[in-house]
């Protein structure tokens, strides 16, 4: 069995590893694999940053989000008795 | 306590609220706005089953997630017949290197530091997020904005886990250059 496993694979399973899916051997694998390819590494340091800064996407876009008030008074008239 | 329903005060209420969170969880817009659309008209039919157990807010609310979820399936649906694409040719050669094109570099932050946290920062990552792909989207979506486990999320949108991890791959490969080339450059 390999232990060497290909830049495709390893950003495969970093985000496994992230979320703390990945079994046993496959960690090693991963580990080995970024312990040498810095590209790698790399990616998968830029992955779990995206990771930590995405839930607050929302609250930040949602202040300036508006329904069209098109939408808004089509909507009215058929919400009427 | 059991709550009651105020129709008449649905839209002005809610309507901007449901439209920025299914915005933030389906690609188009036109989509998003179908969608807020039917969460109402959906809830007006079916307003006399209304029990009063959950507040009208979390009711509506539960109502455009479904809502959400059947557009999911749907793209779930069409993608199995279509089959996935290939999308790794765009990222690594056949040996499975990085392509030189394609290679990370490194960021002026690599963890968090108060240097990226401006509106314009966010801005940039949700327009790279609202690039992906539908149910790339859609995974992406529900890990880190719903933050719910792999699993569940197999589970809602009735993917396998090995379709789960290639879109999280690709959303991840995809986010990451779109972020470099707009905001780390």
């Amino acid at each position: 069995m390999s232990l060497m496993v290909s830049c495709k694979e390893a950003t495969y399973l970093a985000s496994q590893m992230e979320e703390g899916k990945l079994p046993f051997i496959k960690k090693i694998k991963l580990k080995i694999h970024l312990a040498g390819c810095k590209f790698c590494k790399m990616f998968a340091m830029q992955s779990a940053f995206i990771a930590s800064h995405s839930a607050q996407t929302e609250a930040i876009m949602a202040e300036s989000i508006v329904l069209p008030d098109t939408d808004k008074q089509r909507i009215n008239s058929a919400l009427r008795p | 306590m059991s709550h009651k329903l105020q129709p008449e005060q649905w839209v002005e209420n809610y309507s901007d609220k449901l439209y920025a969170y299914t915005k933030a969880r389906v690609q188009s817009d036109e989509t998003a706005r179908d969608i807020v659309q039917d969460t109402f008209l959906s809830a007006w039919g079916s307003k006399d089953s209304y029990r009063g157990e959950a507040s009208e807010k979390s009711w509506l609310y539960t109502i455009c997630r479904n809502k959400i979820t059947d557009h999911y399936r749907k793209s779930v649906r069409s993608l199995k017949e279509a089959g996935f694409e290939d999308y790794s040719s765009e990222y690594f050669n056949e040996q499975g290197h990085w392509k030189a094109t394609a290679v990370p570099k490194a960021w002026a932050v690599d963890s968090s530091t108060d240097v990226v946290e401006t509106k314009e920062f966010y801005k940039v990552l949700n327009e790279c997020k609202d690039r992906l792909k539908e149910l790339q989207k859609a995974v992406f979506v529900m890990k880190y904005l719903d933050d719910m486990d792999s699993d569940e999320i197999c589970k809602e949108l009735q993917i396998t886990p090995s379709n789960y991890w290639v879109l999280m791959h690709r959303a991840k490969l995809q986010l990451r250059e779109c972020l470099e080339h707009n905001w780390f450059s």
